[in-house]
């Protein structure tokens, strides 16, 4: 009696709670503020939705029907990826978490009342991301969107469906990374899903940011009924949507039937299955979730892990590589940055003048392939950089700074080495296997070297103002300016890495070209090493507990 | 002359508000100091200055007659501490823990094996070594602080609520050890609530009331002096505001209200 009494109070309070931890706070807010994140992602989604209706207020007057049809996919094709990433980033937020059982465990509440609770608030996060992306172009576009000469009638029908597709394709892909997250956590043990997540969740942010970017252009009626097109349509969940659009706004040319039944169809099974691996994920795997904690570290003899030159950067080292390897936080924002990267270097290795170059018998490798190698590389330091700035605990630090015994500059030399090890050299392996398999020769070895002195440069440049150990910073709510440094970089560093990359394929034409981009790069890494030195760092010191500057301090307003 | 720990006015404040104020005591080698004060008397303060985990605003902290802050990593080299509370970082097994502090302390890999082997068997660890530290509980928690504590052989040793979440047999194990490595001329300052437990491994105790020092001798002249016959009748009498009876019976007035 005492229990049921309780129930609606229970649940808007685990409900709160949940909604408030879907999207892991410590994630994207690192003063770990849950109304300022949320009013920061309702901020950039809105801006989003101000900036699409923009064109309507430029154009102003009707448009042409496959005009229309751009527009349409263009913000259904948004809608989807946002809410995909966001799915990928509340990654295991709806499956049974030990935190909460062992906390809600002794107290008097049912487990159907925190599945319940933590559902309504992915439900609550679902919504309210479709609404702050939309809410400017869902009531301003469906004046044109509606049948021409329908009216108000037609225009409130178009706000309706317009709605109504965003919500339903948003509830697809949730769905669909729900499913991804329910099989894998009932297919795998529990160790091995927690560890296989990682890779599930760069590859989810890949397709989500690469579909975003290389999605082409099919917003017309011969595109749509071309047979080549028919395939590729198949796998393009915004077309369907598009379609879907169409039928309910009640202007859907026979083209777009195809589309509208698929949309149904996948909209269906993604909700029905999800709902089912989902149930069967928390009766089936709720104990073992209970006794198992995040990742554990193997049986193995520690202490015979790799080392990395003496024992201060071994220690900092293998202390970085476990925290990111075991860190769920960490893991899931490095995928994140690693994907975009992967996605906009797809999007450059995937133009069709790469194709051709790469058939073509000049030898010389394609510009985009240049670039995208450039690309995949300087996304991992600068994602990494960001990843180590985060700390994995913050009250755990005193260990370091108890035992700081060498000389600084081995702790930042470390700080170096740790972006070499996680940054650097697997994805320098990585693109070596894959470019030696495509474009075997002479210049795809010069470029490797040349991207390994890169990669090095790299590390040094991103190491150059820290005077803090990775994975251990202490930080003052608003000094990260992670994210600002993470689309600064972008901004700035994607045409100057075209620019790299045209130059670098100018050099690799000729053997004395070639000579000269590494002695260019060697000298440039040799430069930045030596300036980067130990008589440099060693006069610094390593900040452990971040202070307010000193005159916000001499202002003494605690006191 | 023996080593000693020398604290001369050593005063700390947060906000304008005073949590050690003038605090001067000395503990010498070969003997366990008891550090005592009711909860946020500022014990744990003062023992996070001495590490030099936090700046005093005033007095000098001195050991073996060297100014802490001339030479900070001479300092840390001769220092072991067990914290309060058991911050470690959780993901880390117990072994890849001591394995990091060894390394960061710079203890020859060799030596280094030996003696976290040695103290992860003796503290009975060994068999949880390779678990992770979020599923040890407090007490083994506890023993991977003390371990990583003395994997240097410090000269120092800082002891902070050591004996939090111990069974009865690590208890007594770390009872005997305290003793033991002061014999061996280690210096020891070591704050608890267990009052009895002060009272048979400490030959000096220091007493502190908010933020001051109210007592700094011997047990046994502290009995003398104040007519008392235990330690925790002296502690009672020089630190203890309240009247424990009403406020016991004001609690079971109110849950049974």
């Amino acid at each position: 009696m005492l229990e049921s009494s309780h129930q609606p109070s229970q649940f808007r309070v685990l409900c709160r709670v949940f909604w408030l931890r879907v999207v892991d706070l410590e994630v994207l807010s690192p003063d770990n503020d849950a109304q300022k994140l949320l009013g920061h992602l309702a901020a950039l989604l809105a801006g989003v939705s101000v900036l699409f209706s923009a064109p309507i207020l430029l154009i102003g007057g009707p448009m042409a029907e496959p005009d229309l049809w751009t527009f349409e996919h263009c913000f259904f094709a948004t809608t989807l990826t946002v809410v995909g990433v966001l799915a990928v980033l509340s990654w295991d937020s709806v499956l049974p978490d030990r935190r909460d059982l062992l906390v809600l465990g002794p107290l008097p509440v049912r487990i159907s009342t925190v599945f319940a609770a933590k559902l309504s608030a992915l439900v609550g996060v679902l919504c309210f991301s479709v609404v702050a992306l939309n809410f400017l172009t869902g009531l301003i576009w469906p004046f044109l969107f509606s049948a021409p000469g329908s009216g108000i009638v037609g225009a409130l029908r178009s706000i309706v469906a317009y709605w109504v597709t965003s919500t339903a394709g948003a509830v697809f892909i949730f769905c669909s990374v729900l499913f991804l997250q329910g099989a894998a956590a009932l297919v795998l043990p529990r160790q091995l899903f927690l560890r296989a997540s990682s890779l599930l969740q760069v590859m989810a942010f890949t397709m989500l940011f690469a579909g975003y970017l290389l999605e082409p252009s099919l917003e017309s009626i011969p595109a749509l009924t071309n047979i080549s097109n028919q395939r590729l349509l198949d796998w393009l969940p915004s077309y369907w949507f598009l379609g879907f659009f169409q039928q309910l706004n009640g202007t859907m040319r026979p083209a777009f039937a195809p589309l509208a039944e698929r949309a149904w169809m996948a909209l269906a099974i993604a909700f029905i299955s999800a709902v089912i691996l989902l149930l069967l994920a928390w009766v089936l795997k709720l104990r073992r979730t209970v006794e198992q904690p995040d990742i554990v570290p193997g049986r193995r003899e520690s202490g015979r892990l790799l080392r990395f030159g003496a024992a201060v950067p071994t220690s900092v080292v293998q202390f970085c590589v476990r925290s990111l390897i075991r860190s769920g936080q960490h893991r899931l924002l490095y995928a994140f940055y690693l994907s975009i990267g992967l996605a906009i270097a797809l999007l450059y290795a995937g133009v069709p003048q790469a194709r051709a170059d790469s058939l073509s018998s000049s030898g010389n490798l394609p510009t985009p392939y240049l670039v995208a190698s450039l690309m995949i590389l300087c996304f991992a330091v600068l994602g990494l950089r960001i990843i180590i700035a985060i700390p994995v605990s913050l009250r755990a630090n005193w260990i370091f700074q108890l035992t700081q015994i060498d000389a600084v500059g081995a702790y930042l030399n470390a700080a170096r080495r740790v972006l070499l090890v996680l940054a650097v050299i697997p994805i320098w392996f990585a693109v070596s296997a894959v470019m030696l398999c495509y474009v075997p020769s002479w210049r795809t070895a010069v470029h490797l070297i040349a991207l390994g002195l890169v990669g090095a440069i790299l590390a040094d440049v991103a190491i150059l103002s820290l005077r803090k150990l990775p994975f251990t910073c202490s930080y003052l709510p608003g000094q990260a300016k992670l994210h600002f440094l993470f689309w600064g970089g972008i901004l700035v560093g994607l045409p100057v890495i075209n620019e790299a990359a045209l130059l670098e394929h100018r050099l690799l034409a000729t053997t004395v070209g070639s000579v000269e981009l590494l002695a260019l790069l060697s000298s440039l890494a040799i430069l930045i090493r030596w300036f980067n030195g130990d008589w440099r760092q060693d006069s610094r010191t390593i900040i452990f507990q971040e202070e307010e500057p000193h005159d916000v301090l001499a202002l003494k307003l605690n006191s | 002359m023996s080593t000693t720990l020398e604290l001369r006015e050593v005063s700390k404040s947060y906000s304008g508000i005073s949590a050690v104020d003038k605090a001067s005591f000395t503990a010498r080698a070969g003997e366990v100091t008891g550090y005592l004060g009711a909860n946020g008397s500022g014990k744990s303060t003062t023992m996070k200055m001495i590490t030099g985990l936090l700046d005093g605003d005033s007095g000098e902290i001195l050991f073996d007659g060297i100014q802490l802050g001339r030479d900070p990593v001479a300092w840390r080299k001769r220092i072991g501490y067990v914290p309060e509370e058991p911050h470690l970082y959780t993901h880390l097994s117990g072994l890849e823990y001591l394995i990091m502090v060894a390394q960061l302390r710079s203890i020859p890999q060799q030596r280094s094996s030996e003696i976290i082997d040695g103290l992860l068997r003796l503290l009975g660890l060994h068999s949880d070594r390779h678990v992770a530290i979020s599923a040890y509980s407090k007490g083994m928690r506890q023993k991977v602080l003390l371990a990583a504590a003395l994997l240097h052989n410090p000269d120092l040793i800082l002891l902070d609520e050591p004996f939090s979440g111990l069974d009865v047999g690590s208890s007594l194990v770390l009872r005997s050890l305290i003793q033991e490595l002061a014999g061996r001329g280690k210096v020891v300052l070591f704050s608890s609530h267990e009052l009895e437990t002060v009272e048979r491994i400490c030959s000096h105790v220091v007493i502190l009331h908010r933020g001051c020092i109210v007592a700094d001798d011997s047990i046994e002249h502290l009995r003398t002096l104040m007519s008392l016959s235990s330690l925790e009748a002296i502690f009672s009498q020089l630190t203890v505001e309240q009247d424990t009876a009403a406020i016991s019976r004001q609690i079971a007035d109110l849950i049974h209200a």
